[in-house]
């Protein structure tokens, strides 16, 4: 199947800095992509590029073959491509359910139909019991899960997913995990940039690492995590690790 | 000197540091790493009291600074400097560091400190009548952490003071650094490059969603394969 989206050569330069350089890569229609990187490394820009937010300097973004060119970022929206953010903006005014609604209602379904959308979409991310809540009341692993459930209501076929991780505590990771798997489709790609590694191991399909701008290895999370560039651009070059078991004897 | 012990803090039901204890001995410098995220600025927080413990306590010098308002902790001889600066930037750098004495008041000591911070940091005294709204992101570091010296701590407390730095403001701001290990000052900093943390501290503290999950000379640290498990799972 041909790919949902396929980014060929992004560059996005910022007066003299190049904040990607070059960018390839391609998500197939059911596949979760990961991008990690250091801070810095050009990720949030990579998405902002591909949501339209902003305009890449070259290369071409192409979603469902059709290229973006210069579209507007509620056109791309239109289009099927749905993003969450670092800083999470609900309405504060309204519940857990109407925020999710609100998506719904935008394109034209009555209440009653976004209401069912929006039951549908709490479910999935388990906020079913906040549902009727003011999203106020809820907690930062809760709220990371309401942005996913908003973004789903409009029912995307490309998510891409910014730091859904970031903030949420150990206690609370399980269940947004299992929010993004359950946010899985045959039809649909996810692109994620994640610091969370034991969330990429666990739902991640292949990793892109993205090292100054630039794609550095991609491939499946246990081979691109031990990539010798991969663990020197988080660790550095004078991080020398010692062989397992090697000195654990006299430990 | 700086002892955390079973230091717990939750924020809005998350629990952003689970049972934090560790030791900063007198003299010493500790860095804090660990993926983004991982309450690193948090931890240092809670020692100076910007953030509240949910559980257990903060003690420095052996005395117990859980219960003390930030102003009180910091009289008793500790400086933070908080991360992006935040120096006041329609006032000079001149009195933005005398703003750094407040917390020990005793005025006719200004001048003296003044002076020695000046030799610390040449950049202050070169720019003492300077806006400091009006300086580079690297000489505003600079002038913060001088701000900091101003209340003559025996701890320094610095959150990522080499972030969004040139390689030559970062130079010059490790060479201050150096200078006041050389002088005994302790200092406890976070960084979120390995390599230059590793270079500059004694001690390393990892943090991984919450916890510390190793510590120990960074020596040791730089040669540890649970390291790489912290960062990369």
């Amino acid at each position: 199947m041909s790919a949902i989206l396929e980014v060929q050569g992004l560059t996005k330069r910022f007066g003299g800095l190049t904040a990607c350089a070059d960018i390839s890569l391609a998500v197939a229609p059911g596949e979760l992509v990961a991008i990690i990187g250091p801070n810095g490394a050009g990720k949030t820009t990579l998405f902002s590029c591909i949501a339209a937010e902003q305009h890449a300097t070259s290369g071409r973004v192409l979603f469902d073959g059709t290229p973006l060119r210069r579209r507007s970022q509620a056109a791309v929206a239109r289009m099927g491509i749905g993003r969450t953010y670092q800083i999470m903006r609900p309405f504060l005014s309204l519940t857990t359910a109407e925020n999710v609604m609100v998506g719904p209602l935008e394109r034209g379904r009555s209440l009653r139909e976004a209401r069912a959308v929006a039951d549908a979409v709490l479910e999935d991310v388990r906020l079913t019991p906040s549902a009727d809540l003011p999203a106020t009341a809820l907690s930062t692993g809760q709220r990371k899960r309401l942005e996913l459930a908003r973004v789903l209501a409009r029912e995307p076929r490309l998510l891409l997913l910014d730091e859904i991780t970031g903030g949420v505590d150990r206690k609370n990771l399980p269940d947004v995990l299992h929010a993004v798997r359950r946010a899985r489709r045959p039809d649909r790609g996810i692109v994620m940039i994640e610091h969370n590694m034991r969330a990429v191991r666990a739902l991640a399909d292949r990793v892109v690492a993205i090292v100054d701008g630039r794609v550095v290895v991609e491939g499946p999370p246990e081979v691109v995590l031990e990539d010798t560039a991969v663990v020197r651009a988080y660790l550095g070059s004078s991080y020398r690790p010692r062989e397992s078991g090697e000195g654990d004897a006299g430990a | 000197m700086l002892e955390l012990d079973d230091v717990v803090v939750e924020i809005a039901g998350a629990r952003i540091l689970d049972r934090i204890s560790l030791t900063l001995a007198e003299g010493t410098t500790g860095v804090i790493i660990g993926p983004n995220g991982a309450g690193k600025s948090t931890l240092v927080n809670s020692i100076t009291g910007l953030v509240p413990l949910t559980g257990g306590a903060v003690r420095f010098e052996g005395r117990d600074l859980t219960r003390l308002p930030t102003q009180q902790r910091i009289a008793h001889g500790i400086a933070h400097v908080l991360e992006r600066r935040r120096l006041f930037g329609s006032m000079t750098v001149e009195e933005n560091l005398r703003l750094g004495a407040w917390a020990n008041r005793r005025s006719r000591d200004v001048a003296r400190r003044l002076e020695t911070v000046y030799e610390l940091v040449p950049l202050a005294r070169q720019r003492r009548l300077q806006k400091a709204g009006s300086m580079s992101g690297g000489q505003q570091q600079m002038i913060a952490i001088a701000r900091g010296l101003m209340a003559e701590p025996r701890l320094l407390i610095l959150d990522e003071p080499l972030l969004g730095l040139s390689p030559s403001a970062t130079d010059d701001l490790v060479a201050i650094i150096r200078t006041l290990q050389r002088r005994g000052v302790s200092i406890l900093f976070i960084e979120q490059n390995v390599d230059l943390a590793f270079g500059i501290a004694d001690v390393g503290f990892v943090i991984e969603t919450g916890r510390l999950a190793l510590s120990g000379p960074t020596a040791t640290l730089r040669e540890d394969p649970e390291l790489q498990r912290v960062y990369l799972g």
